[in-house]
């Protein structure tokens, strides 16, 4: 194609989405579709992909693909395997795709479509996607090195500590925060309840099929699996219309954190390959296919956006979460845009698979890019309901009060009028009690792609069907995070515990697992119920605890990139990876000082505590109240202190950066980059 | 023209099977004895097994085991 051609055509893609993007920006006076969303999202990623990820790999990391890459150089047909480069996009995309893009973009559309959208698209090709992109550059260079033992090695042995306790203390709090999206969403719903428990005896069988009858036959069992759990989504229906079964699988938010966390506990313990691996397996089949779907679906029902551009609760006084649009929405937001986790992913698996250097840009940037794009449509799903409707049900009670006549009425005088009858007639419609108080975003979420999903195949008749399709769907995949995240954090404790007593450090060892499986699931258990008992959701405490902690991660691993950057001479490119890191410092730092400081009690932890203590004090407690009024206060402090470790922690992590890179740039310390040397690739050109 | 169109759908169909094969974990075995069979100097091919080719189930049980201990789904 003539270079002429080439370049119109970028143009034209570059116009369509600046078009997109201005229409998003400035359109006021009529509903815009979805489509607009996705013009301007897939017309953003085009030009970043095209052009910032290739200067990045030519100008910033200089990636060479005459280099063996591990996977060729230490090849053993299990870790390091040369891995086709679509595969291997596959393979990193499944692993990084979670419910984070799904739940904080649908929580930051309390502040309109506009602040999330934007932050969700620049966000990604500026931030997200070159942390990935060099953290999985740096991870090659060095035979798939964790971040962790990155951060040992070129910043200082304090900063490879900061990472793992990091990472461990993440952990905890992810893991408690998404059970409580799967609490909020399944709390009185037997419908709900019963397809996801049917998960666990369909998740066994195929663990059983792939064990002993066909090993590693993957495809065969998630097909039966995929077949019977669409099954359990149709019978769930029976289940909720009959008198005795649906009072079986009716229960309350305690007794479901009660069983999150027992269930939490046998998944770290049971064998792998019984309930782990296959239901890994299930979920991310399902998750590829209902990303796709979603794709297809906003294509062809172009549903438009009933949420404003921008909400009234861009003051901070948002129902959903507390506070205003700087720091909260980048902080709730988070993986859809910038995720620190995905940096143990990028030094985790996928180096030591990756045939070429040249693939990492395909692989981290681009994968990065289509999460983004699952945050988008998340956005657009969203932001199709009604808001009166979308505040009814991600506004906890203890707010817009426990009755849909008084949720109606609260609602309404914010200026998104709302019907109770609506709220009694759609819960009805998916075949649900109530919708009210459901705190997570999961559940709203489920109505607006059950919404558009209908819209394409059976109509209302079958909306309640797509509705807890959904929701098996974020919390079948909730649950996968919740599975493999308990057992690798019980790893970590375990290795660490190994440092005090040498038993406790053998992973064989089933004592030590019993004992170690307890210490993580009650570490985030005990977040969990707080979270449930929270008059106030839990989310708007334990979210943004989240997203200051992933966020602060993200920082770690851009501190590790920018000192490698600098240790590799390329000072002229440093803002690349340095612009975003000040970025988050900034967003990061201001977020944990207001959650812990700030003085309203919805924001800030503290203020939060003392105003129990106040109300407690002046005997305005009702005595059957008082226990947990006291335990309400001790979490609000327990909430301020982890904020603090968690800042803390990247405040020491910062100034021993800076300090290196001050001895650097003075040349009071001499340089050594950590890398494999370098060896000629023997692959053939097309490999 | 029907059996070129034929033919590069069968391709496609091919193609996309063969993708989703190796995505999903399905070809891991047969990757793995394609690793483990070649010649040394091209290989550091090793096993859990005391030097010999794992078995199916031996390989998929040790497959698990190595991805279960390092973070391998994200938030």
């Amino acid at each position: 194609m003539p270079n002429f051609l080439k370049g119109l055509i970028w143009v034209l893609v570059a116009l369509a989405g600046a078009g997109a993007l201005g229409a998003i920006a400035l359109e006021r006076n009529e509903p815009l579709n979805g489509v607009w969303f996705i013009v301007a999202a897939v017309c953003t990623y085009l030009v970043a992909y095209r052009f910032y990820s290739s200067f990045l790999a030519a100008r910033v990391l200089a990636l060479d693909n005459s280099r063996a890459t591990p996977a060729e150089r230490l090849q053993d047909g299990r870790d390091f395997v040369p891995t086709n480069k679509w595969v291997l996009m596959g393979h990193h995309f499944a692993a990084i795709a979670g419910p984070g893009p799904l739940v904080g973009p649908t929580l930051a559309a309390q502040f309109g479509y506009l602040p999330g959208t934007l932050w969700i698209i620049v966000g990604a090709a500026l931030g997200g996607c070159v942390q990935d992109f060099v953290i999985l550059f740096c991870s090659i260079r060095r035979n798939g090195k964790s971040l962790g033992e990155m951060a040992r090695e070129e910043v200082s042995k304090r900063g490879g500590w900061i990472a793992l306790f990091a990472v461990l203390a993440i952990m905890i709090i992810l893991l408690a925060v998404v059970a409580l999206v799967v609490v909020n969403a399944l709390k009185s719903s037997p419908w709900g309840t019963f397809t996801l428990a049917m998960t666990i005896p369909i998740a066994m069988l195929m663990g059983v099929y792939m064990r002993f009858w066909r090993p590693g036959r993957v495809l065969e069992a998630s097909a039966i699996g995929f077949t019977l759990i669409l099954l359990a989504v149709v019978a769930g229906q029976w289940v909720a219309e009959s008198p005795s079964w649906s009072t079986v699988f009716t229960l309350s938010g305690p007794a479901l954190a009660v069983a999150v966390i027992l269930y939490g506990y046998a998944a770290s313990a049971l064998p792998v390959w019984l309930l782990l691996a296959p239901r890994d397996y299930l979920s991310a089949f399902i998750k590829i296919g209902v990303v796709w779907a979603l794709a297809a679906g906003i294509l062809l029902v172009r549903p438009a956006m009933q949420m404003p551009a921008l909400t009234r609760f861009v003051d901070g006084t948002g129902p959903v979460f507390a506070g205003t649009i700087f720091p909260f929405c980048f902080i709730t937001i988070a993986c859809g845009a910038v995720s620190g986790f995905h940096s143990l992913i990028s030094s985790g698996t996928t180096p030591k698979m990756i045939t070429r250097e040249g693939h990492a840009r395909l692989v981290g940037y681009g994968s990065m890019l289509m999460e983004s794009f699952v945050g988008v449509m998340a956005m657009v799903a969203a932001c199709a309901l009604q808001p009166g409707v979308y505040f009814a049900m991600n506004s906890p009670a203890g707010i817009v009060g426990h009755t849909a006549e008084a949720a109606a009425a609260t609602i309404s005088g914010w200026g998104f009028p709302l019907d109770a009858q609506r709220m009694v007639d759609l819960a009805r419609m998916v075949g649900e009690k109530t919708l009210l108080d459901r705190a997570g975003g999961a559940p709203s979420l489920a109505v607006g792609m059950a919404q558009i999903f209908s819209g394409t195949i059976g109509g209302a008749r079958l909306l309640g069907i797509w509705y807890h399709f959904a929701i098996m769907f974020e919390a079948l995949f909730i649950l996968t995070v919740l599975d493999a995240g308990t057992r690798v954090g019980r790893f970590m404790v375990q290795e660490l515990l190994g440092h005090v007593w040498k038993p406790l450090g053998r992973t064989g060892w089933y004592p030590s697992t019993l004992f170690t499986s307890a210490l993580i699931v009650g570490a985030w258990g005990y977040f969990l119920y707080q979270g449930v008992l929270d008059p106030y959701g839990g989310i708007n405490s334990l979210w943004p605890l989240f997203g200051i902690s992933n966020q602060l991660l993200a920082t770690v691993a851009l501190v590790v990139a920018t000192t490698i950057l600098l240790k590799m001479g390329r000072l002229r490119w440093l803002w690349v990876t340095l612009t975003p890191m000040v970025w988050l410092v900034i967003v990061t730092m201001t977020a944990s000082y207001q959650k812990i400081f700030h003085s309203n009690p919805r924001i800030g932890f503290l203020a939060a505590a003392n105003d129990l203590a106040a109300t407690l004090a002046s005997g305005a407690i009702p005595p059957e109240r008082v226990a947990i009024t006291q335990r309400l206060i001790f979490n609000a402090r327990l909430d301020a202190v982890v904020t603090m470790i968690f800042a803390g922690l990247v405040l020491v992590l910062l100034v021993e950066a800076l300090l290196e890179w001050y001895r650097i740039l003075r040349g009071r310390r001499e340089v050594v980059l950590h890398e494999a040397p370098y060896r000629q690739t023997q692959m053939a050109e097309g490999d | 023209m029907r059996a070129f169109v034929n033919h590069r759908i069968a391709a496609g169909v091919h193609r996309l099977w063969w993708w989703l094969r190796q995505v999903s974990g399905d070809a891991a075995y047969e990757n793995y004895l394609r690793a483990a069979t070649r010649p040394a100097a091209e290989t550091s091919a090793s096993c859990a097994c005391g030097g010999r080719v794992m078995t199916r189930e031996e390989f998929y049980l040790d497959l698990l085991r190595r991805r279960y201990t390092g973070v391998s789904r994200c938030c």
